[in-house]
């Protein structure tokens, strides 16, 4: 006798976050994770606050505005890509897919642009303190963001194929909770690296 | 585009320069920190309900991720 699978009926299904439960597990990780680094940070900033607010005047901050300006517009691109997707559009999820990739690639290309002027400065890892979380913190948030480029560009290839549908998007929807997830760690990294003083 | 997906993103795009500027030359010290994290409350749950659509899913989940952020901003103040 063949036993039959469990499914999650729809009362049961309500309970589970948008993109399922695992994906939920490592945003709260990353959250966590995130978080600790900004308190030791901010603990140690509190230890000499002087060097971490002069350190600070050497980040361009434009840059980190206009980052946030593009990682908030991909979230819209993505939100709009999985509802298209949802509603049975492919044609239309894989355009808008695409245009998250390439808001998703202006960042890590501002962001080397970033590095690249710190570097050229001499302000690497080990300059000062402050200059260790800012590539510890930031570098971590440019890796997340990598991962969620080349999910995205896989799961644009998918949809492309018609693997994806109005049917099957639940693994585009869990792919997208981490690309919002890079979005919102941004937005309380942003103001604490580069703003706070 | 949802209008409240745009909506939301304006929303956000003029938060976004409001914590430029105000950090530029409006706010410093204990004010610029409740102001930044203020800001970023918002622009946290705004994201989080609207495009994760987190505003569909049970209160649990509502309740972890606001909690998320509301104590995120206090150790922010306790450790500023």
């Amino acid at each position: 006798m063949i036993e039959n699978t469990p499914v999650l009926n729809a009362e049961d299904k309500a309970y589970y976050p948008p993109g399922g439960l695992l994906i939920w597990i490592i945003v709260f990780l990353e959250f966590i994770t995130f978080s600790a680094g900004i308190m030791v940070f901010l603990s140690f900033r509190q230890g000499d606050i002087e060097l971490f607010n002069e350190s600070q005047q050497m980040l361009n901050s434009t840059f980190g505005m206009v980052n946030t300006i593009v990682l908030i517009t991909s979230g819209l691109l993505m939100a709009t890509a999985l509802g298209v997707l949802k509603s049975g559009n492919n044609k239309k999820a894989v355009f808008y897919i695409s245009l998250t990739v390439l808001f998703g690639l202006v960042f890590l290309i501002l962001k080397g642009f970033e590095y690249n002027e710190k570097m050229a400065m001499g302000l690497g890892f080990g300059y000062n303190q402050f200059f260790m979380f800012y590539w510890l913190l930031t570098g971590f948030h440019f890796i997340h963001v990598l991962v969620g480029v080349l999910l995205l560009t896989y799961m644009r290839y998918k949809t492309k194929s018609g693997f994806y549908s109005g049917s099957n998007y639940e693994d585009v929807e869990t792919v997208g909770v981490f690309w919002h997830m890079c979005d919102l760690i941004w937005i309380f990294l942003f103001p604490i690296i580069y703003l706070l003083h | 585009m949802k209008r409240a997906n745009v909506i939301l993103w304006i929303v956000l795009v003029l938060l976004t320069l409001l914590t430029f500027y105000s950090s530029e030359d409006i706010f410093s010290g204990t004010k610029l920190v409740l102001v930044l994290m203020s800001i970023v409350i918002i622009k946290f749950l705004g994201i989080g309900f609207q495009y994760v659509e987190l505003k569909d899913a049970a209160p649990v989940w509502k309740v972890l991720f606001t909690g998320f952020i509301l104590v995120f901003a206090v150790l922010v103040l306790v450790f500023t």
